[in-house]
């Protein structure tokens, strides 16, 4: 495909057949390169530049690699008046999400212990498939979550009122549970507070780099502190949701689906029924995962209440940030004010410093961006960059974006040999399977630090602070 | 009549094949409990059916139908049998028992079946050598016997 680096790291797919704007590619030629050996992510892209209302250009960021419709590291902003809602531009995963909980040790308080935190946050958040949720819901409750998210979970005494502050858009998008199909509320019964398979993980890490002082003293991080990053989703309930309005769109817009390059660009014209019950369903989807992170960070609170007898108040959030979602934003484009929906798939909003959605205690800082690695290298928090308004519609990367499938990983790894090495370098983990901890092997993913690099270079996520892994459990 | 696991960048992706549909739908329901790492435990016995407009939309309502019963009734998929489809004016419709049992250890939670690439399609098989003579005496018997049918799917985890 032909691509023209019109700036550094910033490559331009020119207008042609259906795309109704450009494509831009956010990409160091190595990540680049990666992207083009992976067959259709550039394609995807190209795709999705022919969505209805979309504005300026389809972007893919510098983790950005194969999705389903839409690539992983996607965004497109759709004019709200005549645009379109595309459940593929989101994701199955709604809400899918990164936090980040701040607690007054130091990598030294934690040291040794190791083995008892991991134990007890595997017994405590339940991973994979099977064990039912941290916090225990009926069907009322579920719809309550689905209405008022993390307000529910403030009212039902599972949150404090920093934590709401510290949640993108305080934790509550207008969802309906109205729209929420039934098989999706059961889904959600059983599983507010589980992290889920895949990619998910619970870590404790310590901060080994600070990189601007000022903006890490704003979100309360200092070198060789310990904090907790949580990355789950709405579960059962938010696959159920995407997987449902998916099929009704195929159903409502037959003529269109036989027109998609591919069947999961599927969308529904802003305005209409069904794409505004699927806004109301993904936005009570979204409530669904605050709740569900939120649910696990009470657990994590409980285990260093009583590992390290650290009061639960102290350990707090420092943000929580959204990478699967579409929500309405004002941007300018072509000098104008504009009120778009801005699909983010596997990408972070990333306001920069003086922007009114930004939480009052990070105003002058930016938006904290939160981006995990995996479990054997680093993860970042960054802030967001003044750039990135203009180039990416507040957006930047969401993490390390895969290298190797998983079977592959599997055939490289075994899970013996990788608990070994990680804890010769300090790192402890508990798995669900040998399987799910050979997938996930440092080596299956991109370098995290050459996204991170581009997106500091871009201006549209600058670096603040890098962790290092201490224990880590996944599904 | 078999199934194997294929390489996928980020998520699992199957390749499932039988002599009829029904049957490569049955060993896509085996891909599946291989995916969810659980299976083994024939105990209980559930039905399932599913209408759709295609048979890739017969194949992603199946598969969802599979996502949904381990998750609703907190068991693991082991496999299936009786898969009927019948084919409709509009459409297709399947029933089937699918055979499952108590979830031990978790499962490797699957989030959903997805479109991506996804294959279910009548293949001419090219005869070899050694197997023509046998192909040509059970040409008769079963009318299928040169082909199967081939069904791939990725699974977004």
């Amino acid at each position: 495909m032909e691509l023209t680096e019109v700036a550094e790291n910033v490559y331009e797919i020119p207008r042609s057949g259906d795309m109704r704007v450009p494509a831009r590619v956010y990409a160091s030629e190595p990540l680049l390169e990666k992207m083009r050996e992976e067959g259709q992510t550039l394609e995807q892209v190209r795709n999705v530049a022919t969505l209805p209302g979309i504005q300026k250009y389809s972007v893919v960021l510098p983790d950005g690699h194969l999705g389903y419709g839409f690539p992983i590291g996607g965004v497109a902003a759709v004019d709200m008046d005549g645009g379109a809602i595309s459940p593929g531009g989101i994701g199955f995963d709604i809400n899918c999400g990164v936090r980040v909980l701040r607690t007054p040790l130091d990598y030294g308080d934690v040291r040794g212990s190791e083995e008892d935190l991991v134990e007890r946050l595997y017994d405590l958040v339940p991973c994979g498939l099977g064990k039912g949720g941290y916090v225990r819901t009926d069907r009322d409750d579920v719809e309550g979550i689905l209405e008022r998210g993390m307000e529910w979970m403030l009212e039902e005494g599972h949150a404090t009122e920093a934590d709401l502050e510290h949640c993108e858009e305080g934790g509550r998008l207008p969802g309906d549970p109205d729209a929420v199909p039934e098989n999706a509320k059961k889904r959600g019964v059983k599983q507010v507070g589980s992290l889920g398979s895949g990619n998910h993980f619970l870590e404790v890490q310590r901060v080994t780099d600070v990189y601007d002082d000022a903006t890490a003293d704003a979100y309360g991080l200092r070198e060789d502190g310990v904090v907790v990053m949580i990355h789950s989703g709405s579960r059962g309930l938010g696959h159920q949701v995407c997987q449902e309005y998916i099929r009704r769109f195929e159903r409502e817009y037959p003529d269109l689906v036989d027109s998609l390059p591919d069947r999961q660009l599927v969308y529904a014209p802003i305005g209409d029924d069904a794409a505004e019950d699927y806004r109301r369903a993904m936005y009570g989807a979204a409530n669904f995962a605050w709740a569900n992170r939120q649910a696990m960070t009470q657990a994590v609170r409980r285990t260093f209440r009583e590992l390290f007898g650290v009061d639960e108040d102290e350990v707090e959030l420092v943000y929580d940030v959204c990478h699967n979602i579409a929500k309405e934003e004002t941007h300018e484009v072509d000098g104008e004010r504009k009120d778009l929906l801005v699909h983010r798939k596997g990408a972070t909003r990333a306001f920069p410093a003086g922007h009114p959605q930004v939480p009052a205690a990070y105003r002058d800082a930016g938006q904290p961006v939160l981006l995990p690695g995996s479990m054997g290298t680093h993860s970042y928090v960054l802030a967001g960059g003044e750039r990135s308004m203009e180039l990416s519609f507040g957006s930047t990367a969401h993490g390390a974006g895969r290298l190797k499938s998983r079977t592959q990983a599997k055939k490289d790894y075994t899970a013996g040999d990788l608990k070994q090495r990680l804890r010769g370098e300090g790192v402890y983990v508990k798995a669900r399977s040998g399987a799910t901890v050979a997938e996930e092997a440092p080596g299956a993913y991109k370098d995290v630090d050459e996204v991170v690099r581009v997106s500091d270079r871009l201006g549209i996520g600058t670096k603040v602070a890098r962790m290092r892994p201490v224990a880590n459990i996944k599904g | 009549m078999s199934f194997e696991l294929l390489s996928h960048p980020a998520d699992v992706r199957f390749r499932a094949t039988g002599p009829t549909l029904e049957a490569a739908f049955a060993e896509a329901t085996r891909a599946f409990a291989a995916i969810s790492e659980g299976g083994g435990d024939d105990s209980r016995r559930f039905e399932v059916e599913v209408e759709a407009e295609d048979r890739q939309a017969l194949l992603f309502d199946f598969l969802a139908e599979l996502v949904l019963l381990q998750e609703l009734e907190e068991v693991a998929v082991s496999r299936a049998e009786r898969v009927e489809i019948e084919e409709r004016g509009d459409g297709y419709a399947l029933r089937a028992t699918v055979l499952a049992g108590p979830i031990g250890e978790p499962l490797f939670d699957i989030k959903s079946p997805t479109y991506s690439e996804m294959r279910v399609e009548h293949v001419e098989r090219v005869p070899t050598r050694s197997t023509e003579r046998a192909s040509d005496a059970s040409r008769d018997a079963d009318p299928e016997a040169e082909g199967e049918w081939v069904l791939e799917a990725t699974l977004d985890i």
